[in-house]
């Protein structure tokens, strides 16, 4: 089974809730597609085992067999060739890797050369009750504008019958969508804030584009006002979990240390939080 | 020789947008017949490269000069390697008075910025 943890905005707890949830999760694995800022690890704390990178492949033109017809700079989505006089010119800042160039050359004049765009780390991580979690994370090179392809490249490591926890990148665009693609279920980590429901509403329209069941977890609960509240029982999505603010476990999180780990309630808490998931999926 | 200049609308109404790869419209400048043509930019809906895509377009469209706020380093190679010229002028300019000022050689032309 796969969850994704993801929020709309940014801040509001997503590794928090992730983390948690994969320290008490029996068979759980924990991947951080968040690849521009991952920071599961600082957490979960694993011992890294195998390093891989990421590439994309780039179009690399011949200019022999090139005969400027235009064809691949019509064909680009991205707008990464532009043919100018009798010459290609490609930005692989902008390219996608899609192969649309390659496919279309009638002259078989491009090839695809590969670009490092990032590297995947995996390894496993001490859990709850000393068991231990399945961990992976991509990481993107600076400077790379184009996360998706590391998204896609860190979420093919999701193992069957494992109960995997995909940790979302914030936001609503590219890489949240190629994050949540395939999930059982997402798991919206919102704040009871004007800014909270705004974008709360705007994940969950690309939950139900994608036909994704979701529940939410309402962090800081006791803070704001009662309009996620509001907003879930007109929508009809379960809130399966309220965390209160807590200043004890605000500090742990500033140390790295897990609410789980340090807190008994936090773990029954969370232990349920698991029970309700499984719950919302066999529906 | 034609010149593009990137505006906020078609029409007599049309002044300069700040922007080039992504404003909503393109004047393209006939300076023989004194004439404009009116093109919606197509870059502004790109997901990614707005800026290539513009110059891509102008390109085909045999423009030999440009008149813009700001171009960016995608745009600017593009548009260098067509041998198109950059000019630059103020933002909500009419777009008559951009054309007077070309014809003065009061723009001024874009430098070019190496790294």
């Amino acid at each position: 089974m796969i969850v994704t943890v993801a929020s709309g905005k940014g801040g509001t707890g997503k590794t928090t809730v992730a983390t948690n949830l994969a320290l008490v999760s029996p068979e759980a694995q924990y991947i951080d597609c968040d690849v521009e800022e991952p920071n599961g690890h600082l957490f979960l704390k694993p011992e890294i085992e195998r390093e891989l990178e990421v590439d994309l492949p780039i179009p690399r033109i011949d200019t022999e067999k090139c005969t400027a017809c235009g064809d691949c700079a019509k064909a680009c989505e991205f707008n990464a060739l532009a043919l100018v006089g009798k010459k290609v010119m490609a930005f692989p800042d902008l390219c996608h890797g899609c192969g649309a160039c390659v496919f279309i050359c009638p002259e078989k004049a491009i090839s695809e050369s590969s670009k490092i765009i990032g590297r995947i780390e995996t390894g496993k991580a001490p859990a709850l009750g000393g068991s231990e979690l399945e961990f992976a994370h991509g990481v993107s090179k600076i400077g790379n504008p184009l996360t998706p392809p590391i998204i896609k490249r860190v979420k093919k490591l999701a193992r069957d019958g494992r109960f995997v926890i995909m940790d979302s990148p914030p936001g609503t665009s590219c890489p949240m969508v190629q994050t949540l693609l395939g999930s059982d279920y997402c798991l919206f980590v919102t704040e009871p804030t004007p800014f909270g429901l705004n974008d709360l509403e705007l994940a969950v329209g690309v939950a139900r584009q994608l036909e994704i069941p979701c529940g939410i977890v309402i962090n800081r609960a006791d803070s704001g006002d009662e309009r996620i509240h509001r907003y879930c029982e007109r929508e009809r999505i379960p809130v399966l979990l309220e965390i209160p603010f807590d200043r004890d476990l605000a500090f742990a999180y500033s140390k790295g240390e897990a609410a789980v780990m340090m807190n008994s309630e936090m773990a029954v808490k969370f232990k349920e939080l698991y029970q309700r998931i499984f719950e919302e999926v066999g529906r | 020789m034609k010149i593009a200049i990137s505006v906020t609308r078609p029409g007599d109404e049309a002044t300069l947008e700040m922007r080039f790869g992504r404003c909503p419209y393109f004047a393209v400048y006939d300076s023989e017949s004194e004439n404009f043509d009116w093109y919606e930019n197509e870059g502004i809906k790109a997901a990614s490269g707005a800026g290539t895509g513009a110059a891509q377009a102008l390109l085909d469209r045999g423009v030999e000069a440009v008149i813009s706020g700001q171009f960016g380093p995608k745009a600017v190679q593009v548009l260098e390697a067509g041998g198109v010229k950059m000019f630059l002028a103020p933002a909500n300019l009419p777009i008559n008075e951009v054309i007077a000022k070309w014809r003065a050689g009061e723009l001024k032309e874009y430098q070019i910025q190496r790294f």
